[in-house]
This record gives structure tokens, sequence and C-alpha cells, in this order.
């Protein structure tokens, strides 16, 4: 089955590339844009509700540094949403993407439980793909 | 035979009669005083005593003759003899009664001339007055016994505070305890070497403030027991030199890092947009590959802006420009014009209020840096959920210093990295327009090399830099960096 990928970033640009990139990986259905932490959460909600008519995305990727709400503030909300909405369906695949290489954002990161891979902007499209083909599916 | 072993004895003899009168002298004690073979025969031996001494010295010779034992002369006093060039001589002098067969007796002088032994010690103690550094000599008790000028002046202490005291007054308080041992080790296989290789030695001063110091140990050997002498360099500016060279180097590395990254960063992605336009081209979607053209102009651009920061920063380390009376409002309106598109963009106003009395004194493109930077931050970091946003810029004067103060109504540097502020290659809203992560950086190498100081205080309602420049321009050294 094809597969969905959300990227979580306010930066047109990337989000442009990236989708390109993915789509040339092939095996990709819909790419989804949120443009911050909150509609991220928004379009999460949206789901949940819907299911099992909508499918939660296969990998999620998440920056940082965002005007509204940034990726670290997101993490643990998208916890506690999981968390009250019972979610036991494999989870998407998080993976930071983020031009901050600061050892504290990292720490933050990881101690969210939600993330798989932390990767820095320009983003190693061999390793999206890497984890790509490991995500649920 | 005998008499022939008095003539040529290496040593001055002089055969002397109750009385004072020389029966003879030998011809090393003719040499030592300066008279031809003969002519002491005959003399009063007071000759031979300096002038100050021979009342005294009359009062001395007639109580020996009443007790002839053989001893020293003069033991414990320094004793003198005078040539008949009329130069005196530092001497030792042992005394033997003779009796004569034929009754009464003679007193024999034996006069060792000190002088040359004199003169090296004199030697010795001139040297280690000019030694370069501070030189500390120390018995086999590890008891002080003489210092040099740089010994006080390293130490605080006057001579007379540190002769005869333990060594331990010069080491460091917490390693008191220990350093006797040290001592021991030392003397007991004495050879030069350095002291405590390998360690950080510090030498603790009168005041009780520690100095870095690199000590030098020789074993020196006297007539009267062993000694060690320790050389002790003050190495302060070396250790700080030291500490400033890592900073830079850390940095450096840190700089060699972020800028290969910061560069990669955009290839990377114009390398993409490339491929996109390649194959775009070829299915005739030419919007895209319009849309893709801009955004390869866009990166580019932002590489510039970077290379351009690089080269400031390493023209920021080499400007020599003369200092002189900077137009503070002339140079914001150099920025307004230079930054219009920007604040047009980002609907920010540029406010100037100046209320200084005194001009400010600086390097008119250090000013320069210093102010674009300040206000190009404000306009980028400028807060979209704001109605009015504004860049205020304000002087004033106090008594010693040109205050500037850059002050904006944006987003806020987050709490958790006001650490971080000046440190090269941060930015706190990466995503946020072209930044290289060095403006801030540059802006305190200005601002430090000026002299002056840089603060800031900054909210989610906005940010204040705070700048002052002295009005009497220090050429201080290269400033710490960091």
């Amino acid at each position: 089955m094809d597969k969905t990928v959300l990227i979580i970033d306010d930066d047109e640009d990337f989000v442009y590339l990236t989708r390109r990139h993915l789509q040339r990986l092939g095996g990709i259905g819909e790419v989804v844009h949120a443009i911050d932490g909150q509609a991220a959460l928004d379009w999460f909600r949206e789901c949940l509700a819907d299911r099992p008519a909508r499918r939660l995305p296969d990998l999620a990727l998440v920056d940082i540094n965002m005007p509204g709400m940034g990726g670290l503030e997101f993490l643990p909300r998208l916890a506690e949403l999981f968390d009250g909405n019972g979610v036991v369906v494999p989870p998407p695949t998080f993976l930071m993407a983020t031009s901050s290489d600061l050892p504290c954002d990292r720490a933050a990161a990881e101690s969210s439980g939600l993330v798989t891979g932390y990767l820095t902007k320009p983003l190693d499209m061999a390793e999206v793909a890497r984890v790509l083909a490991e995500s649920k599916g | 035979m005998y008499a022939e072993a008095f003539e040529c004895a290496p040593v001055a003899l002089l055969l002397v009669r109750t009385g004072g009168v020389i029966e003879h002298a030998n011809h090393e004690a003719e040499r030592l005083f300066g008279y031809e073979p003969g002519t002491l025969d005959g003399r009063h031996v007071d000759l031979l005593v300096p002038a100050r001494f021979r009342t005294q010295h009359g009062a001395l010779m007639d109580a020996f003759h009443r007790h002839p034992e053989t001893r020293t002369m003069g033991a414990g006093r320094e004793l003198y003899g005078v040539r008949s060039d009329g130069r005196e001589l530092r001497i030792e002098v042992g005394l033997t009664r003779l009796d004569r067969p034929e009754g009464g007796h003679l007193i024999m002088a034996s006069v060792v001339d000190l002088s040359a032994r004199l003169r090296d010690d004199e030697r010795f103690r001139a040297a280690f007055e000019a030694a370069p550094n501070a030189m500390i000599l120390v018995d086999a008790a590890g008891r002080i016994v003489l210092v040099n000028g740089q010994t006080e002046a390293l130490f605080g202490y006057d001579r007379g505070e540190l002769l005869g005291e333990p060594i331990e007054l010069l080491v460091p308080q917490d390693m008191r305890a220990r350093h006797p041992a040290f001592v021991k080790v030392y003397t007991a296989a004495p050879v030069p070497r350095p002291m405590g290789s390998g360690r950080d030695l510090h030498g603790q001063r009168k005041d009780g403030t520690l100095v870095p110091i690199e000590v030098g140990l020789r074993p020196l050997r006297g007539p009267d027991g062993d000694y060690v002498i320790s050389s002790v360099v003050d190495i302060s500016e070396r250790v700080q030199a030291r500490e400033r060279l890592m900073q830079r180097n850390e940095e450096l590395e840190q700089f060699a890092y972020r800028t290969s990254h910061d560069l990669r960063a955009p290839l990377v992605t114009m390398k993409g947009l490339a491929e996109f336009i390649g194959e775009d081209a070829a299915r005739g979607a030419n919007d895209e590959v319009v849309a893709n053209a801009a955004r390869v102009v866009h990166l580019a651009d932002r590489m510039l802006h970077l290379v351009e920061g690089i080269l400031a920063l390493a023209r920021s380390d080499y400007a020599n420009e003369p200092a002189a009376e900077v137009d503070v409002g002339a140079l914001v309106e150099a920025a307004r014009e230079n930054l219009g598109g920007a604040l047009r963009a980002a609907g920010v106003s540029l406010v100037y209020v100046p209320a200084h009395r005194r001009p400010l004194l600086g390097q008119p493109t250090r000013v320069t840096q210093i102010l674009e930077n300040l206000i190009s931050n404000g306009i980028k970091y400028a807060d979209p959920a704001k109605a009015e946003r504004h860049v205020v810029v304000r002087t004033f004067s106090g008594p010693h210093q040109f205050h500037l103060q850059v002050e904006d109504n944006g987003l806020g540097i987050p709490a958790e990295r006001h650490g971080q502020v000046f440190a090269i290659f941060t930015r706190f809203h990466a995503d946020r327009g072209p930044g290289s992560g060095l403006g801030l950086y540059l802006v305190r190498q200005h601002v430090l090399k000026l002299g002056g100081t840089i603060e800031f205080e900054s909210s989610p309602a906005g940010t204040t830099f705070h700048v002052t420049v002295p009005f009497r321009l220090r050429t201080s050294p290269l400033p710490k960096a960091g």
C-alpha cells in the first residue's frame, strides 16, 4: 500500500523539495503539509475522529523552530492526544528534520519518546527512504 | 734544609720578635705584601697592619706574647693586611709560638690571602642577584638562605622576611604538607631538573594569591653543606596566552564546522533544484522551471550573505582604522537606505532618538557594523503578530561613556538561549530569513575592540541591546575572545 508522509515545517522551499524527493522514491501515496505544530495537532485530531476511514501517516518529518508551535512543544502534546484516544495502532514514525544541531534540542526531542531519528537539514534522502521502508506501511 | 722549606713554603710566613719587630719574612710573605726580598726583615710588623687597626693590634700582640698558644688570629673578626702599595687584603692569620734555644721566643705568623676566595663569593652573589629570574638558595634542611630581588618582586616579601624561613612559605597552602617529602626526594637524588614536570605549579604570594610558575632545580655543593638553587619563572602571561589560544582554537574548529555545514546546506538544495529544473524542462513544465530557478537565486543570495559575513569577520580581526567622531544619526540614515527593502517587507519603522551631549568616538567601520547588524536583527526578528513593529535607536552620554541602545518589539530571544546570544553561529529563529549566525558574534567583537561593553534584555515583548563605548579610547590588547 502507498505510504503517507506528513511534513511539519514552515519553510515552503523545504516542503517543496522534500515532496519532490519523496515522489522520486516511489511508493508514496500522499504528502501532507502542516505549517506548524498546531496545524499538525489539528490534522491528527481530525484523523483520529474519522478513523478508520482516515489513516495516520506512516512517517512524519518534524521541524523544531517554527513561528507558531515548534516541534518540541508539539511532540508531548501529540503524545497526550494519542494517550487520550487510546491509540494502539502502530503510531507513525517520527523523524526530526531541523537545522538545529544543538545538543539540548536533540535531547529534548529524544525525551518525547516518539522520535526514532534526528536529521539535520539538508536531509539525507537515502536515510529518509530507509526509515520510510521500515515504517508500518 | 728547614730554612729552605721556610723560604719556599707556598704560605706567607713571618717570624716576629717580642715587641713586634719582624725577624724574618719568607718569599711568599714578601710577594703577598709587595716588598723586595729582605726589605721586611727588621721592620715592625705594624707596617703590614692598616693604620686604623694599629693601636688595637699592639695590645692584642702583647696579650698573645703573655699567653702564647697556637691559634687563629682574631677569631670571629675580619682581618685585614696592607700591602706596600697601600691596597688592603682580607687575610686569615695563624699564630704559633717558637721557643728559641738561646731563651725567649718568636711568634710565627702564617698569612693566607682570602681576597680570591671572597671575590668568587661576591661574584656568585652578584650573579645570583642579577639573574633574570627569581633565584632562591635553600639549604639541606629546606630553609631559605639566599634570595634575589626578583624573588622579592615575584612573591611580595622583603628578603628579611624570607631568610631562614622554610621554603614552604612560598608553596600554596594545599601543597605545604606534601612539599617537604618532595624536597627529600630531590635531595636524595639531586640532579638538575625542572620541578614537578607534567604538573601545573603555583607559588603563593605574601597576599595569599597564587601565581603560576615554572621552577628549575640545581644542586649546589658548598664547603659547608649541600644546597639547592631554585630558579622560579612567573608564567602567568604564558598561561593566559595558552588559554586564549585554546579558546580561539575551539572557536576556529566550530567556525570551520559551521561554515562548511552552512555552505554545504544550500549547495545540496541547489543541486536538487537544478536536477528538478532539468527534469521539468524535459517535460515542458515551464512554471516549475521558473519557480525553481527563482529558488536557486534565493539560495545563492543566502550563500553570498554568509560569505560576506565571513569576510567581515576576517576583516574585524585586522581592521586598524583610526578612531574618529562618529555621526550616529548619519549611520542610522544610511542603514535606513541600505535596509529599506527589508524594513518595508517586514513593515518595521526605524526611529532615531538622539539624546547625547558628547559625540561617539570610535572606528567608523566598527560602529557602522555594530549599528547595521543590530538594526537588521531587529527587522529580521520582527513579530508579525504585533500590529505596530519598530526598531528604535537611542543615544545618550554618561560621564565616561557613550550609550547606544537598539530596541525592538520583535519576537524576543527565548530565555533558555540567553547564554548563547553572542556565540558564533547562533540563530534563534533559524527558519526566519537569511542569516549567517555571525551577526551578534561580530557585533560583540567590534564592541570589545572599541573597549566597550554590550548587554541585552529580551522578552516576548521585544529585545533591547545596550552598547557602551568609552569616550577615552583605549588601545586595548586583543580582547578575550568568546
